[in-house]
């Protein structure tokens, strides 16, 4: 089945004032979808929602004000297992186009464990969920009050440049499909050694 | 010469749980055909395969103990125990019963999930309603036993999470289940028919309407919905009647109330209404209390279908009172002090069930599933009718003509490791069923622990979780919750209050004794939940 592509413009959701990054557009295939908030000045403040395993990607540009760095946190939805009935495995947030992580702030699963492989400075972390699967969401940074927000460094973007966030979630593999590619491997094997005997024969 | 291999992949992988089915409770049930796990009358001998798995101890990421067992993938809080301060200063009463999510309320980012839960006590201390006087029924005080006990409290869970608990109502007796109202509340049911006039106090065996803001419940019953040993209720959303269960061992009818202010909004029960009592059509006074054979009865296998009708009950705050009914083919004869409506139920003819307990409405088949606990056969001795392990009813309204509807019988439990006294039910957005197990800790593959049993497309029960609440004083520190309930094994009590969130991503759940409120998710998708 073809995902088709679907970029918003950015006139139907944008509410935040001048001196805010600006939501240029958002790639949101199979029912996923982002929502961004009142972001103030060097604040990002965007919720992502996932219906299917696949990547949401939201282009923002910097505005005046966003130069020093960027505080950003984040509801995260997961819709696991109403639509696929597989786990979350992993979740990667990657910053493209010359942004980075200078802080990396709280993760916060509401019914797992994950844990967060990424140092300060990196333009990409991975969230692996312990144990597998979070069926309900998680926080990053502080969108409720309490705990510490991530901080995007701009690096040596200004305002008016724009750069990516990109949310990609991955499944663990189901052991039926673990069990299949390995029997495929056998398979293959199996028929290569029985080509090979029956040209030897 | 070359050849080819095939390999029957799915041969490979015999015992994958991919291949779920995702249809709705008995969605292909086929009465009539033989299975593995039923014995010749339809009645099911041993649990089905779980789409989800085996189960197994898993951590709560609330405490830390092994609450539960889940199957892979899924994960729990838990919250709100006996004995913990609520945010109105009361403590949190015991017995955590029959419950559900009432309404969501935004809250920023995030939706938080309001759940109205019933206790279930008898004489004790009385919860009272900070700020609302009208939210108590009966504040009496009886010499010896206490003042009412039961009631109701609302939480208010964010993620998983609690974010407060308060009582909102109190002064009533024995809150066994009950029903989400259309406007956003939960009416309680009380379980008794206590009579607490003569020591200054009130009569009992009543339904309220409890709103989820404490400061809006009015504590007044509802006495044209029936004065009597009240389980749940659920609502028929076309047209408005509600549809009740009673507790009572073979004295139990099957009920349904017609408001008369069918406006659906807070306060439109108490305008009363039209009770009456359900009758299979050409059978007066008929018995299903089992299946016949042992004892006379109306339905002879599972997947039989009875038409019903609907008698009025003149009376539906009758007193209970002593009752004959004799006959030969009557299994419970001789004189036995029954409720009001009951008896006016059986003068006109009305069914009898053994012990109604879970009503839930499912959408997608536009029917109502219905819990009798111990319909069947008693294991041993005399083989008395009444106290087997349990059944499920099916009844679906007639659309083309509202005074008739009819009546199926979709699940018999025969042992009871495939049914142990099946109670509270809930139907998930999925489409799903769930059912809580009441009957003694049963010993299974997974060891003993009273159940929640999920209920495949061919209409057989398999094992979705267990209890594994086993708690020792060290345990009890550990979670800060030293004085509030005794260590012990506590696998035997019964889960209650099954429900989902809207979305269906959470189950809420409660385990009556010591007294904790869950809160599950998980690959839903994996199974039909």
């Amino acid at each position: 089945m073809t995902m088709m592509k679907q970029w918003v413009l950015a006139a139907a959701l944008v509410a935040a004032p001048a001196s805010a990054v600006q939501l240029v557009g958002i790639d949101s295939p199979g029912g996923n979808s982002a929502s961004l908030f009142d972001s103030g000045p060097g604040l990002l403040l965007i919720d992502f929602a996932f219906n299917a395993f696949q990547p949401i990607s939201v282009d923002l540009a910097l505005e005046p004000g966003d130069e020093g760095g960027i505080g950003f946190n984040s509801v995260i939805e997961i819709f696991t297992g109403v639509t696929l009935g597989q786990n979350l495995g992993t979740l990667d947030v990657t910053l493209l186009d010359g942004p980075t992580f200078a802080i990396i702030g709280d993760v916060d699963a509401f019914f797992s464990n994950p844990i967060v492989g990424v140092a300060p400075g990196a333009a990409s972390f991975r969230i692996r969920f312990r144990p597998a699967g979070e069926g309900v969401g998680l926080v990053l940074g502080a969108p409720f009050g309490a705990g510490t927000d991530f901080a995007i460094a701009p690096g040596t973007l200004s305002a008016g440049d724009r750069f990516r966030l990109v949310l990609t979630p991955t499944a663990i593999p189901e052991p039926g499909t673990w069990a299949m590619l390995i029997a495929g491997f056998g398979i293959v094997g199996l028929a290569m050694r029985q080509r090979d005997a029956a040209v030897r024969a | 010469m070359n050849e080819m291999v095939s390999l029957n992949r799915r041969g490979l992988l015999k015992g994958s749980a991919l291949t779920a089915a995702m249809a709705g409770p008995f969605a292909a049930f086929l009465a009539n055909e033989a299975h593995a796990s039923t014995n010749g009358l339809g009645e099911q001998t041993a649990p089905a395969a779980s789409p989800y798995g085996p189960i197994a101890p898993a951590r709560c990421l609330s405490t830390g103990l092994f609450l539960l067992q889940l199957p892979k993938g899924f994960s729990y809080h838990s919250f709100s125990f006996r004995n913990d301060l609520m945010d109105d200063g009361q403590r949190v009463p015991a017995a955590h019963d029959g419950m559900a999510v009432v309404a969501t309320r935004g809250a920023g980012r995030t939706v938080d999930h309001l759940l109205i839960r019933n206790h279930e006590l008898g004489g004790g201390t009385l919860l009272s309603v900070p700020g609302n006087d009208a939210g108590v029924y009966d504040a009496v005080t009886i010499p010896g036993t206490g003042r009412p006990a039961g009631g109701c409290t609302v939480l208010r869970v964010r993620n998983g999470q609690l974010v407060e608990h308060k009582a909102v109502l109190g002064g009533t007796l024995a809150n066994c289940a009950g029903g989400v109202t259309p406007w956003g509340s939960w009416l309680t049911c009380e379980e008794t028919e206590t009579d607490l006039v003569s020591a200054g106090g009130k009569r009992h065996g009543y339904v309220f309407d409890v709103a989820a803001d404490p400061a809006e419940t009015e504590a007044t019953p509802i006495p044209d919905m029936g004065r009597f040993a009240h389980e749940a209720i659920a609502f028929d959303p076309v047209t408005g009647y509600v549809y009740e269960t009673e507790d009572a061992r073979n004295e139990a009818g099957f009920y349904r109330f017609i408001p008369n202010d069918r406006s659906r909004r807070y306060g439109a029960l108490f305008a009363g209404g039209r009770l009456q009592a359900a009758k299979v059509v050409g059978v007066d006074r008929a018995n299903l209390l089992a299946l016949e054979g042992i004892r006379p009865s109306q339905v002879q296998r599972v997947g039989q279908t009875l038409q019903i009708e609907w008698v009025d009950i003149g009376n539906p705050d009758a007193s209970p009172g002593a009752y004959t009914e004799g006959g030969a083919d009557n299994p419970d004869t001789g004189t036995r002090n029954v409720s009001g409506p009951f008896r006016q139920a059986r003068e006109a003819g009305a069914l009898r069930m053994s012990r109604g307990e879970g009503i839930w409405w499912d959408s997608r088949t536009q029917s109502f599933f219905i819990a009798d606990t111990s319909f069947g056969y008693e294991a041993t001795g005399a083989r008395r009718a009444g106290r087997g392990l349990g059944c499920i009813w099916r009844y679906t309204p007639s659309r083309s003509n509202p005074d008739r509807g009819t009546l199926t019988l979709v699940y018999a439990a025969a042992a009871r490791i495939a049914g142990n006294n099946i109670d509270n039910v809930c139907i998930s957005p999925r489409g799903g069923m769930l059912t809580c197990d009441d009957g003694s800790a049963v010993v299974d593959a997974f060891g003993p622990g009273n159940r929640l049993m999920g209920y495949n497309a061919q209409g057989l029960a398999y094992i979705f979780a267990k209890s594994n609440v086993l708690l020792s004083n060290a345990d009890i520190a550990a979670i800060g919750r030293t004085g509030q309930f005794n260590a012990g094994d506590y696998r035997g009590a019964e889960f209650a209050g099954a429900t989902f969130d809207p979305t269906g991503r959470v189950l809420y759940l409660n385990n009556y004794n010591p007294g904790i409120t869950f809160a599950i998710t998980g690959p839903w998708g994996l199974g039909n939940l």
